[in-house]
């Protein structure tokens, strides 16, 4: 009879857990995906129109991104406009002759689905992967493709990780690294602001880890002094792991005349929230992870917010290249873009039909040395730099933003006048 | 002896050596796995981790099926499994790029792949016989919600320290299995020594102890310390399969095992009976099959001129009613936590 009794509570939490689990992989947004499908099916068909008659079978690029999951909202405009370039790069005659045929499934912001999808699609002939934009999701994936030989590109990873150092000889980011970026948000806040900063850290992810870190290293260069660095942490989904209002005081009461949120919603967006309840009204800086209007529902009319990111998707951006990808995004999927990190997809596509043009292949590691060759090449992005040491941007113009009572304009283009790498 | 007790036909587990109990999942697992990895290469690469789901449900098995305690806590032991096989095998020079706050002595060292898991299954079983004399004192649901709370520790613990291990962010570059006999052979391995287990003497007084722990007492059976002993191999098999899914994935995070893996694994041994090796091997197949189908109709699947496509993340429900309706249908679970045995064979 024990054991029956046992069974029964083992089986009530067990099944509890999974369908808890259950609906939080299902928080994907059903308009994003019936959008992509649609856009997929458009790419194929135009693709199979204009098939380059030299070439006997289109160059497959494959997706382990995610349309679901916590990373969705960055993966999900990126893969959007790796589409538009894929198209864009198709009707200009395709690389190499040849056309470019896009696979996608779903990562689920899982590492361990990505890594199968990876070693599926390169199974199935994928000259390139595009995993999704935090490392420690793709990195199994990204050692499937680098184990493989062949070409990985995380459109949008702001850590200089992806690459060499973690042993990806073949992995790259289109993205601007975390070195840049938050040096940029040190330099800009400490002259805008003054010598006094908070930290306020989110340790879920090495990005927000090493946001704070570069920042800190930055602002003491600059002669300016950090007086309070709370922690605190979110879970896998997406939501503080533990209120934040003994954060919030010591930020508080140490007086800053700038806090550094270095986070990503929605705990980022609860974090911010957490600030402003508590009484915090000093200027906040922030990254790219903070990007985007979708989670300012949880800090109404929110002002004095500042972050530092790709490009602004609010309609005042002053790139022409810029404007016209959202202009296309627009008209693919019928939405605004949520965040500017989705440059980073169409030039991912950009830099390999670069890189595949100019290695003559696309062999892995003949692209890997092409794209090592790159210098201040201009991408949608902006201008793009590897080397073999650093396969991820550190030295390219990125976006001030503000938010202003809820509303978001851009500031200015600036580049970091000293990017800190370790 | 507690055979005269209790008369084996009344009770799950067995109490005799027979080959084809022993056999029998030995040889569907090892068919079951070469034929899934001969179908692709990705599902080469979910067999894989599935070898590695199946030693973790086995380990589950050792403990819950023979002592009847719950453990929502074995997870911790994979994590540390996984997390030693890891530090001792990434290359040197990648520790170095990548886990700058780890400890000196520990980034120098690198060995290979098995001199490491007998290791790894050393410090989990090590880890687990401390932890065991405490919470082996407890249980039902007390002891399920102190072994949680050892999981909840591990998780915090190796999440946060990053002298010991990658803290919150991921340890890349684990040296792979080469193959998939590999993982094929050392499941198989597990097999035997959880069947071996069960039927040797301490395993057939500690069934005892579960069905009736008075009458065990009065054989002279040390309910503790059988629990002990059983926590421990328990939590060295649990190692085991942590460091086979980082050699798996290549790479290895404290939040691969956490309660997606804890509830997953359990959900196997429950579905497919918890009392035997053949009820562990059943469930993990079929968990994984049912998750496999629903993938695919996720994806969408034309049968004659309909349609059918099941929304993204169907799969985690689906699979939870299916634990409610087998629990329901057969309380013990698919197998009713019987041993293999042939069909229409004689009856032993």
């Amino acid at each position: 009879m024990k054991n029956k009794r046992a069974a029964g509570i083992l089986a009530v939490a067990a099944s509890l857990s999974l369908v808890l689990a259950g609906c939080a992989s299902t928080t994907d947004s059903a308009e994003e995906t019936t959008a992509e499908t649609t856009a997929a099916e458009t790419a194929t068909e135009e693709a199979a129109e204009e098939v380059a008659e030299e070439c006997t079978e289109p160059i497959l690029i494959g997706s382990a991104m995610a349309q679901t999951g916590f990373m969705s909202p960055f993966d999900v405009p990126a893969l959007d406009t790796a589409r538009i370039a894929i198209d864009a790069t198709n009707a200009a005659g395709g690389v190499l002759g040849c056309q470019l045929e896009l696979i996608e499934v779903d990562g689920e912001t899982d590492p361990d689905k990505g890594a199968q999808i990876a070693t599926d699609l390169i199974d199935q002939g994928a000259q390139l992967m595009l995993v999704t934009c935090d490392y420690d999701i793709n990195a199994k994936a990204s050692q499937v493709a680098q184990d493989a030989g062949v070409l990985v590109i995380a459109p949008c990873v702001g850590d200089t990780i992806m690459g060499p150092d973690a042993g990806l000889t073949l992995g790259f980011s289109l993205g601007s690294a975390v070195p840049g970026e938050a040096a940029i948000m040190a330099e800009w806040a400490f002259k805008e602001f003054g010598p006094k900063a908070s930290l306020f850290k989110d340790m879920s992810i090495k990005y927000t880890q090493n946001q704070c870190k570069v920042f800190e290293e930055r602002w003491t260069q600059l002669g300016g002094e950090i007086v309070s660095a709370p922690e605190f942490s979110q879970t896998p989904e997406g939501s503080l792991a533990a209120p934040v209002t003994a954060q919030v005081k010591e930020i508080k009461d140490s007086n800053p005349d700038v806090v550094a949120l270095c986070s990503y919603p929605g705990g980022g967006a609860e974090a911010a929230a957490a600030l402003r309840a508590g009484g915090v009204e000093t200027p906040v800086v922030s990254g790219f992870g903070m990007d985007g209007a979708f989670w300012l529902g949880a800090v109404p009319d929110l002002s004095d917010f500042y972050f530092v990111t790709y490009a602004s998707v609010f309609g005042d951006d002053p790139n022409p290249k810029v404007s016209e990808l959202l202009a296309a995004y627009k008209g693919l999927t019928g939405n605004d873009a949520a965040t500017s990190g989705l440059v980073t997809g169409a030039s991912s596509i950009e830099a390999f039909a670069l890189a595949a043009e100019q290695a003559g292949s696309t062999n892995g590691a003949d692209l890997a040395a092409a794209l090592e060759a790159f210098d201040n090449v201009d991408l949608t992005a902006g201008p793009t730099s590897f080397s073999p040491e650093l396969h991820v941007n550190v030295t390219r113009p990125m976006a001030v933003m503000q938010v202003q009572d809820g509303a978001h304009s851009f500031i200015e283009y600036r580049a970091a006048e000293q990017p800190i790498l370790n | 002896m507690s055979n005269d007790l209790l008369p084996s036909s009344q009770l799950p587990g067995v109490t005799r050596f027979q080959w084809q109990q022993l056999l029998g999942p030995i040889v569907v697992v090892v068919i079951v796995a070469y034929a899934a990895s001969s179908v692709s290469a990705s599902f080469a690469f979910l067999t894989e981790g599935t070898l590695a789901l199946l030693v973790m449900v086995l380990a589950l098995q050792v403990l819950i099926g023979n002592s009847g305690v719950l453990s929502f806590g074995q997870a911790a032991f994979a994590m540390v499994g996984g997390f030693a096989t890891g530090l001792l095998t990434v290359p040197v020079r990648i520790k170095e790029n990548v886990l700058d706050e780890l400890w000196e002595p520990l980034k120098m060292i690198n060995m290979g792949i098995y001199p490491s898991l007998v290791i790894a299954v050393a410090i989990g079983a090590f880890l687990a016989f401390i932890t065991g004399l405490f919470l082996m004192r407890l249980s039902g649901l007390a002891a399920g919600i102190a072994t949680f709370a050892v999981l909840m520790v591990a998780d915090n613990v190796l999440f946060n320290w990053k002298l010991i291990g990658p803290g919150p962010q991921v340890m890349p570059q684990v040296p792979k299995f080469g193959f998939i006999d590999e993982s094929i052979a050392i499941a198989v391995l597990v097999m035997i020594v959880v069947y071996l287990i069960g039927i040797s003497r301490r395993g057939r007084l500690l069934r005892a102890t579960r069905e009736d722990a008075l009458a065990a007492r009065a054989l002279g059976a040390s309910i503790w310390r059988l629990r002990v002993l059983f926590f421990t191999a328990s939590g060295g098999i649990a190692a085991l399969s942590g460091a086979m899914y980082a050699h798996h994935a290549g790479a290895v995070s404290a939040r691969d095992f956490y309660l997606g893996f804890t509830f997953t694994t359990l959900a196997m041994l429950v579905i497919g009976g918890a009392s035997s090796v053949w009820g562990a091997v059943v469930g993990t197949i079929l968990v994984t099959a049912i998750g496999q189908v629903l993938l695919v109709f996720e994806g969408g699947v034309t049968l004659g001129s309909i349609e059918f496509t099941l929304p993204n993340g169907v799969r985690g429900l689906v699979i939870a009613a299916a634990l409610v309706v087998i629990l329901i249908w057969r309380p013990r679970g698919v197998t009713g936590g019987k041993e293999f045995r042939v069909p229409f064979l004689s009856r032993t």
